[in-house]
């Protein structure tokens, strides 16, 4: 679903990403690990572009999306990410937070149908809805997410008045609400309390049980091990093992990844 | 002040019975309306230009609109508003044949004017959003501009309000140079007074209450908005 060919990714004069050759397959949960400022993190927010490669390929669905004039925002409504940081809208209630982007690509689709049908160009007719019918179908697909992640409650709260990790489940059901094919995470429990970590990771690991394709940045050694089909090792900008978490954990070849072990674990 | 009974005698005799009360009706009216519409044309262009400035520059196209901007920035902001008014009233509007009454020009310029400043007080105010809500909005696909106008800057006027109520004061208290162009705002009314009765103490006396009542008012308005726009922010 995902490939990607000799990405290099450099932070002006500093190279932070140093020819990373990866594939993530439709259902795959990959588990990126590495000490900090291996380029873990950069490597994940440079499948979905938010950091632009310098150079490389990352193919999504068959589409370069490294090439600068691929649109895009398309990619991005199929390969949703989850922040450390939430990044939930602050000015949003929780409700409309899960709308907000779905109403706004089903209105876009629309408005595109509409003018081609009065071209007389070729058409989807179910893009033709009206706002309306949009607002209230992302309203009832939300209030399903919220109440998946037990939050349905909180609906009409504003990101501020929600802990942590209340905050990360929005955000996770949030992304949902575009019915992606790929979920990124980003460090998803790192900014989190203790005691907040594991409600997160019980969502994650739900994911997982459904078959949503996965690749997520953490610490969570516990989660790779338990959840993970492929645990990807990277450090100084390139992937020095890959593998099985078995193989990984239980039977690490390179030195440098015996030493991350030996420290973190 | 011995007779300071008689001054205001001669001011209430001209201003009531007179009738010049109409001038200063007129004025104020004129006044409110020049800054009021010089402050909505100058935020919508300073929200643009903001928007431009803050704009990913890996293009060449919005490199060449954030050039424009700086231009219209460092002129609107390094002359004074009164000889941009005259410049306009006298110069440029001839030169280009347009007939525009003085009131309307004044209502541009100070447009124009404000929206050099008010680009700036927003282009703070967009950098002072946390830039995840950036990347949040872009993660979902939502494009720069979409991400922009639902995310960032409803936040971002949250924090710059007290610095656009400033904004407006300056707005309402700069109106007092439209005169130069020949508009009747609440100077012009005073002036007018005062030349009348040979008699400038009371009526200029009146002009700065009356500016300060207005100052006061907005004040308050901006504190109740203010308060309206935070119901987001309390957390637990």
């Amino acid at each position: 679903m995902i490939r990607v060919c000799n990405l290099h990714k450099s932070f002006g004069d500093l190279p932070v990403l140093r020819g990373i050759d990866l594939t993530i397959e439709k259902g795959e949960i990959v588990v990126i690990l590495g000490p900090s400022g291996s380029g873990k993190s950069t490597l994940l927010r440079c499948l979905n572009c938010m950091e632009d490669p310098t150079s490389g390929n990352i193919y999504f669905h068959d589409v370069d999306i490294a090439d600068m004039s691929v649109d895009i925002n398309i990619h991005r409504q199929k390969m949703c990410m989850v922040f450390q940081h939430f990044n939930l809208f602050n000015n949003k209630n929780v409700l409309q937070n899960l709308t907000l982007a779905p109403v706004y690509v089903a209105k876009k689709k629309a408005r595109k149908a509409r003018i081609a049908k009065l071209f007389g160009k070729k058409y989807c007719a179910d893009d033709i809805r009206s706002t309306k019918e949009i607002v209230a179908e992302a309203e009832k697909t939300a209030m399903e997410l919220l109440a998946r992640v037990g939050l349905q409650d909180k609906a009409k709260e504003y990101p501020a008045k929600l802990s942590g990790g209340q905050k990360q489940r929005v955000a996770i059901v949030r992304a949902l609400a575009m019915k992606p094919d790929v979920m990124l995470f980003d460090e998803p429990t790192s900014a989190l309390d203790p005691e907040m970590v594991g409600e997160v990771l019980e969502v994650m690991k739900d994911l997982a049980r459904e078959g949503m394709t996965m690749a997520v940045v953490t610490h969570e050694m516990g989660f790779a091990r338990e959840v993970a089909t492929k645990v990807v090792f990277v450090d100084e900008g390139v992937i020095v093992e890959e593998g099985t978490p078995e193989e990984i954990f239980n039977n690490p070849k390179s030195e440098r990844l015996r030493d991350f072990f030996a420290k973190v674990i | 002040m011995g007779n300071f009974g008689l001054r205001l005698e001669t001011f209430w005799h001209e201003f009531y019975t007179n009738g010049a009360y109409n001038n200063v009706l007129e004025g104020l009216q004129n006044t409110l309306i020049i800054a009021v519409m010089g402050l909505v044309i100058g935020s919508v262009i300073g929200t643009l230009i903001a928007a431009v400035r803050v704009m990913p520059k890996y293009r060449i196209f919005p490199r060449i609109l954030d050039f424009i901007c700086s231009i219209y920035v460092s002129f609107f902001r390094g002359t004074p508003m009164v000889v941009q008014l005259l410049v306009f009233y006298y110069v440029l509007f001839p030169l280009m044949g347009i007939k525009m009454s003085s009131v309307m020009v004044s209502i541009m310029v100070f447009g124009l004017n404000s929206g050099a400043y008010i680009s700036e007080i927003m282009r703070g105010g967009i950098l002072s959003v946390d830039p995840g809500q950036m990347e949040g909005g872009r993660a979902m696909g939502l494009s720069f501009s979409a991400t922009m106008i639902k995310i960032v800057i409803p936040q971002a006027v949250k924090n710059i309000l007290p610095t656009m109520g400033n904004e407006f004061i300056t707005l309402i208290k700069e109106t007092s140079i439209v005169s130069f162009v020949g508009a009747s705002d609440l100077y012009k009314a005073f002036n007018l007074m005062g030349s009348n009765t040979y008699e400038f103490m009371v009526p200029y006396l009146a002009m700065a209450i009356i500016y300060i009542i207005l100052v006061l008012l907005i004040t308050l308005l901006i504190k109740v908005m203010e308060r309206r726009l935070r119901k987001s922010d309390k957390s637990m």
